[in-house]
């Protein structure tokens, strides 16, 4: 094995270990989104409802995804069936949602599409978070 | 296993949570917005099954009642029967009296479906004249309606997703005294119809599998991780379970995906069937390893 291969493995494995440490319910994909819930469910303003703050789910979720393929080295584990059938809901839906922006809709089904990257995330998270 | 003892309490904020909005809408601040998360409610099944707190499990159920009762929605209370019977069927009866039980939901299901919204606005006009206040199936069946319009417009591809989700209801707003000439404009209240007027059939029915399907995957863990005995992870899986099949009645009925307030936990009630089954496939994988190669073609 060459001494850069074993470098890549090195760094890889530390970046697993840093970024999952811990198992599932304690890797940051997990935390970040039970924290958010809980946070969802003690604001009585609504605030991730309003129009200013809409988008911020959909920030930090990306940021939890960028976390997981990071940690991963961007591998795709192979997605169960409803997996497959969310990610094409998500493709053939997002040229629509596109237009819809494009021309200032007020409403649109752009959350319930967007924040689909939340069940499809699992599927770029490391093999090491599917042992506890 | 034990990282997973902590979940239950997720279920315990859902709760304490809806007293504190409610306690804020009393006080002036905000508004309660309860009803439509109600599908994180079964979590609270997991506090007494990961933690062996038992006490919790008469608070946890107690409390959830309690808030039935200072804040009676309909949705709530479907929720919890229904949460109750699954609960049941999963853990608590022998297989036989199981798919009994199971036959009699389906029946009632097919009963319910049958007979169209008219079981759901009986039991909400009951339920809600039980405690002097007015339902709001007129509202409902308005959108309905003109939600189905739309899908029979363009059934197959809908509008491909473009278009806004805000539809006229019928009633108006009181712009000046004893003038009304503001058409309210609201979301659906079924997430269902939402997604087959602007996605067709295709993108209902993509929906629905993708849901549903997580759902089914879910009850499929729960049954193969008992059958390997880890007891925990088939409480959790069953709570998930229980969890998106609440979250299918309350899309019935409410405005749920289209509003990340209660698209996150939803989508992370589905993403969690989706990681236990990506779990479960690899204890089949470290099963069939080690294995004597006779026995491997058991394990595929």
């Amino acid at each position: 094995m060459s001494r850069s291969l074993v470098i890549t493995t090195e760094k890889r494995l530390f970046r697993q270990q840093t970024l999952t440490h811990g198992g599932l319910t304690r890797s940051p994909w997990f935390l970040g989104l039970a924290g958010l819930t809980v946070l969802i469910l003690f604001d009585p303003l609504h605030l991730i409802s309003d129009i200013r703050y809409k988008q911020y789910p959909l920030v930090m979720v990306m940021g939890l995804i960028g976390l997981s393929v990071l940690a991963s080295g961007g591998r795709v584990a192979r997605p169960a069936w409803p997996g497959v059938l969310l990610a094409i809901l998500l493709v053939i839906a997002i040229p629509g949602l596109v237009v819809n922006k494009l021309e200032g809709e007020a409403s649109s089904l752009f959350s319930a599409i967007s924040l689909l990257l939340i069940p499809l995330s699992v599927y770029l998270l490391p093999p090491t978070l599917d042992t506890f | 296993m034990n990282e997973l003892k902590w979940l239950g309490w997720i279920g315990t904020c859902f709760v304490a949570g809806a007293f504190f909005q409610i306690a804020c809408e009393n006080a002036g601040i905000g508004y309660a917005r309860v009803h439509e998360r109600a599908f994180l409610a079964p979590l609270i099944f997991l506090i007494p099954l990961l933690r062996g707190r038992k006490r919790w499990t008469t608070i946890g159920c107690g409390s959830a009642l309690l808030l039935l009762i200072v804040d009676p929605r309909t949705t709530m209370l479907i929720v919890y029967v229904m949460s109750l019977g699954m609960w049941a069927v999963m853990f608590r009866l022998n297989s036989i009296t199981q798919k009994l039980v199971i036959g009699g939901m389906i029946l009632t299901g097919l009963l319910v479906s049958a007979a169209g919204p008219t079981v759901l606005k009986a039991i909400d006009d009951r339920f809600k004249s039980a405690y002097g206040m007015e339902g709001n199936s007129q509202f409902r069946s308005g959108l309905i309606q003109t939600g189905v319009d739309a899908f029979l417009a363009s059934p197959v591809y809908g509008d491909m997703f473009r278009g806004g989700t805000s539809f006229p209801t019928g009633f108006y707003m009181e712009t000046a005294p004893g003038r009304f000439d503001q058409e309210i404009m609201a979301p659906l209240h079924n997430d269902y119809l939402e997604f087959l007027t602007k996605g067709g059939l295709i993108g209902g029915g993509l929906m629905v599998g993708g849901i549903g399907g997580s759902a089914w995957i879910a009850w499929r863990n729960v049954k193969r991780l008992k059958s390997l005995g880890m007891t925990d992870a088939a409480h959790w899986q069953g709570a998930v379970c229980i969890c998106i099949c609440a979250l299918m009645f309350t899309m019935l009925v409410n405005p749920v995906l289209n509003n990340p307030e209660c698209a996150v936990p939803a989508y992370w009630m589905v993403a969690q069937a989706l990681i236990g089954q990506r779990y479960v496939r690899r204890l089949n994988i470290a099963r069939c390893l080690p294995q004597p190669v006779y026995q491997q073609e058991q394990c595929v």
